[in-house]
């Protein structure tokens, strides 16, 4: 029983990255490899801060920030700078990487002995595992009521027009430079605060946490959007949440049946790349298309047909 | 716009637009000079390559002139961003793909439209209390797309999102619309209503509007003006009388010699 409630808490909490990365991934449909950065910069930031006495939830919120900042400069290099996105993602997360050094002074952190969100005294007469759960909901909660908002303002119209058709987007006025900016600073943002989160779940921050996160959030948008196929925009982001709470089962139920943990990257590896050809398999097998958009690839490049000069 | 009226709307000043191609330069524009009166109505002929699409492009600042000045309505807007003209200038283009964002309802498209050039914050965008406002835009043209307000652009066929296209470009009344063979991949039934559509809804409001064709019949019929673009430059410019001179005959044979 407490397995299941530690899977949901953290399906929760990586829920956050999963919400971050659908901004990005989904919306923008940019590849930003920036979260693997983004991801553990949280972490150092958050958990850094604590050891030296901020409270837990400015710590947590400077998270939010740093993984913003780390967005941003994905989003600079690559409006301003003209660097391909999924490059520019690459160059500022192995930048990161030696931030995270720098702002930990050592690869890894404990959080040992000092108190944090998850440590507060009104936890203690729960069960193991139901603060990642209660904390999980909360922030969930607001990361939900904030984004449904912000999707439905001018701004986020415009932002999700970008994504969806960037000429025509442009020829409205839209700054689509900008959109693109803010995607990544929001997304990456909320990345970071899922970083925060868990490291201080998790009790410490290590600077190789990111690896593999890009995997870990794609899953949670995909499996959603596999499991519930044609959704409204806020619908969809329940769907990422409840997406990661089923990958953390799955990957429950695999270490269960006896798997290393040392294999997990593969296995987690495997069940998105399953996820994912599962739209390829449907159509090979002659099923009903249950998933549409969501995994197929969509039409790429949208620009006027006849520009030849820029 | 700011500016003293009876400028004309727009003004090309020795507009140039030179590529490199294999070491060579070309001028895809070649000293370009056209002046474009409030409420003309131009259509715009000419082959493959004669620079129509690139001139559009330049028009709209998808493309920046290698050299020239663009005037509108007196004010020199050659150094403003594509983004920053959308506010004075709109544009339907070629592909109904282009016009529309697939994934966004067809209400949230129009809505999208209505701030044509202007600020959008974080104020919420009340698509229902817009709706009606809306709808009246839609019904301007009716084929059936004002039942599907709340249905993703991605779904309605080509005319359908080329008549949302066209309506969402005039929907702020821009000073100059440019039409990029806009009926051109349409069936030939759905092209002509389109097309009908788009010259009432011109003359009724009275818009300066500029559209590329390949229709001749399209070409001698509607607008006040016909260009001819030939390699860069404009062969003809045909005012109102000697366009009803005009005859098909009398373009094809010039498109026989402009491609020889």
């Amino acid at each position: 029983m407490s397995l299941l409630t530690s899977a949901i808490g953290q399906g929760l909490l990586y829920g956050i990255l999963g919400i971050g990365l659908f901004l990005s991934f989904r919306i923008l449909r940019f590849p930003d490899m920036t979260i693997e950065g983004s991801f553990p910069l949280g972490a150092a930031v958050c958990v850094t801060a604590i050891v030296n006495g901020v409270p837990p939830i400015v710590a947590t919120l400077l998270a939010f920030v740093a993984g913003g900042l780390a967005g941003l400069a994905t989003g600079l290099l690559y409006t301003k700078g003209k660097i391909p996105v999924l490059l520019a993602g690459i160059l500022v997360m192995t930048a990161i990487y030696s931030i995270n050094l720098r702002v930990m002074g050592k690869s890894n952190v404990s959080l040992l002995n000092t108190k944090n969100l998850f440590t507060s005294e009104a936890f203690n007469n729960l069960p193991p595992y139901f603060n990642s759960v209660l904390i999980g909901i909360v922030v969930v909660i607001i990361t939900f009521i904030i984004l449904t908002y912000f999707l439905q303002t001018d701004l986020g119209q415009a932002f999700i027009a970008t994504g969806d058709n960037e000429a025509m987007a442009k020829s409205l006025g839209i700054k689509t430079d900008r959109m693109k900016i803010i995607g990544l600073v929001v997304s990456n943002g909320f990345v970071g605060l899922s970083g925060g989160l868990l490291a201080q779940n998790n009790g410490y921050a290590d600077v190789n946490m990111g690896l593999g996160v890009i995997v870990i959030g794609l899953a949670a948008v995909v499996i959603g959007e596999v499991v519930y196929g044609e959704l409204t925009m806020s619908q969809r982001l329940i769907a990422v949440i409840f997406g990661s709470i089923l990958y953390r089962i799955v990957i429950l139920l695999v270490l269960q049946l006896g798997f290393n943990t040392n294999d997990l990257k593969l296995i987690s590896a495997i069940i998105l790349a399953l996820a994912l050809m599962l739209p390829a398999l449907k159509e090979k097998l002659n099923l009903s298309q249950v998933l549409k958009r969501g995994v197929s690839t969509h039409e790429t490049a949208q620009k006027p047909t006849n520009v030849t000069v820029k | 716009m700011k500016q003293p009226k009876n400028q004309p709307m727009l003004q090309l000043n020795d507009l140039t637009v030179t590529v490199n191609n294999g070491g060579r330069d070309i001028n895809i524009l070649n000293h370009i000079n056209l002046t474009i009166n409030q409420g003309d109505f131009i259509t715009i002929l000419g082959t493959n390559g004669a620079g129509k699409s690139t001139l559009f492009n330049v028009i709209s600042g998808h493309l920046t002139p290698t050299s020239g000045q663009i005037l509108l309505e007196g004010q020199d807007i050659t150094k403003f961003s594509e983004e920053k003209r959308a506010k004075y200038i709109s544009r339907v283009f070629q592909d109904p793909k282009l016009g529309t964002a697939p994934r966004m309802t067809v209400g949230e498209n129009l809505l999208l439209a209505q701030k044509r050039g202007q600020h959008r914050g974080l104020g919420l965008r009340h698509l229902r209390q817009r709706k009606p406002k809306l709808m009246s835009e839609l019904t301007l043209f009716d084929n059936g797309m004002s039942q599907r307000f709340d249905t993703a652009t991605g779904e309605l066929s080509g005319g359908q999102r080329q008549a949302l296209s066209l309506i969402m470009a005039i929907s702020s009344n821009p000073d100059l619309l440019m039409l990029d063979e806009h009926t051109a991949a349409l069936d030939p039934k759905t092209s002509t209503q389109l097309m009908t559509f788009t010259n009432e809804i011109i003359s009724e409001r009275q818009l300066t509007c500029l559209m590329i064709t390949h229709h001749l019949d399209d070409a001698l019929r509607y607008g006040n003006r016909l260009l001819v673009l030939n390699a860069g430059e404009i062969a003809n410019d045909y005012s109102t009388s000697e366009k009803a001179d005009l005859t098909k005959d009398d373009m094809l044979k010039f498109f026989d010699s402009a491609i020889a």
